[in-house]
This record gives structure tokens, sequence and C-alpha cells, in this order.
């Protein structure tokens, strides 16, 4: 379908066209996945027996709770760390110390816990990459709408 | 037929499309050129067609060191599948023109 784009006359057309085909291999690849991952959930039978479902669902509820608790420790904590330790200082004036403990201490802390777990507590991991995702999409989505 | 088919209004577009010229191969973009579909919504319909066996596919080498082009036809099923549907859309319709003229 991308071989489609060499014989559209418009440059925007031709990116819609590179857009929807896109779309449409990502969203047929997800459906292929979920398809056969729900096949290998399927017993000899035919029936539907779900494997450690609830242990992953577990270990991806408690990295999202991990997370909110950083996160939560960080901007009520860290926040006012600056100001306690360097009261003599006008630190109001350095705009970018408010984004240290919103976003850069939380998702260094995310980042360095996804890779140390991974291996061992790969769905705590997940839920820790799911929270940091989360939170730099909102942090994206409040900029660019406030400025 | 093996497998089900949601026939949504895009696909009968799309099937309409291939009804012009049932023996022709068609490039994608000009069956979405024909029916006005954008590429994310006709190729997951092609590709349910040809998973269906009512399309076939084949690959067109324009140049060498280019990629193929991909092209898709009717099988004999999908025509007849097609033209199927085509005369029950006709039939209905002139049902409804006719209970219209009734009524």
């Amino acid at each position: 379908m991308l071989r489609e784009i060499d014989f559209i006359e418009s440059d925007w057309v031709s990116l819609w066209w590179a857009l929807g085909g896109t779309t449409a291999i990502l969203r047929h690849s997800i459906v292929n996945t979920i398809n056969s991952w729900a096949m290998r959930q399927l017993d000899h039978r035919g029936e539907w027996t779900p494997k450690g479902v609830g242990k992953k669902a577990a270990g991806l509820a408690s990295g999202i709770v991990i997370s909110v608790g950083v996160l939560a420790f960080s901007v009520l904590g860290l926040a006012r760390l600056p100001r306690a330790l360097f009261p003599a200082r006008n630190l109001s004036q350095l705009s970018w110390l408010g984004w240290l403990p919103v976003l850069v201490i939380p998702e260094t802390v995310f980042a360095i816990a996804a890779v140390a777990l991974w291996s061992k507590r790969r769905n705590v991991a997940r839920g820790i990459l799911l929270s940091g995702i989360a939170l730099a999409v909102h942090v994206i989505v409040h900029v660019t709408t406030h400025g | 037929m093996a497998l089900r088919l949601r026939l949504s209004p895009q696909t009968l577009q799309v099937l309409d499309a291939f009804l012009e010229a049932p023996r022709d191969w068609k490039y994608g973009y000009d069956i979405s050129r024909n029916t006005g579909l954008k590429s994310g919504t006709l190729y997951p319909i092609l590709m349910r067609l040809a998973d269906r066996k009512l399309l076939e596919t084949s690959w067109e080498t324009v140049e060498p060191g280019k990629p193929p082009r991909h092209l898709y036809r009717l099988t004999p099923d999908g025509l007849r599948f097609a033209r199927e549907h085509f005369t029950q859309r006709l039939s209905g319709s002139r049902v409804l023109a006719l209970r219209g003229v009734k009524s």
C-alpha cells in the first residue's frame, strides 16, 4: 500500500495516504497479536484458560501504584526541598526548577526502575513504564494547551 | 462462505468499484479515487476481502530495483458475491421506491 505513494500527484495526499496505510498496518498487526495471544490461551479442548492473567494484572497494578507513590513523593516532598535548603535565594525565578520534581526526577526514577526490574519483575516494570508514558503524555498535553 | 464478512457501506462501495470492470486488476489508489475512501479505511477492507478469498492479489513489478505494486481483482466467488449483493440492494431499493409511489 505504501508503494502507491510514488503514483500520487500531491505531497499532502501522499502524506495522508502514508499515514492511513501505516494506521491500517498497525491496526492489522495489533488485531493479529491479540488473536494469536487469545489462541494461546485456549487449551487442547478449545476452552478458554487464561494463563496467569491475574498475576500479570497484579504485577502491572503494583507497578502503577509504585509509580504513583514515587510521583507523589517527588511532587509533594522534593518540590519543597530547594526552598528549605536555600531559603535565602530567590528560587522562584528559576522556572526550570519546577520541572525537576514533577517530570525529570520521576521519569528518571521510572526509567531506572523499569530497566532494573525488566528481567525479574517484567509486569511491574511494564506498570512503571505505563505510568511514565502516561505522565509524559499528560505533560505534553498540558504544555501544548497551556503554553 | 466459511468466514463471516461485515458488509459495511464502505465494503459495498469497494465491491461496486470492482464490479465496474470485474476482470480487470486494480491498484489500491485507483479504488480509493473511485470510491473516495481513504487508505486507512480501504486497505483493511481489501485485506478482509482477500482473507475471505473474494479478492485475488498480485504484485506488479514496474521497474527493477523498485518495490512491486499490489494489484487486486475479484475471484469467481467474489464476483458472484458482489453481484448477489448488488442485485439484492437493487431489488431492495426498487421495493422501497414502489412503496413510496403507492403511499
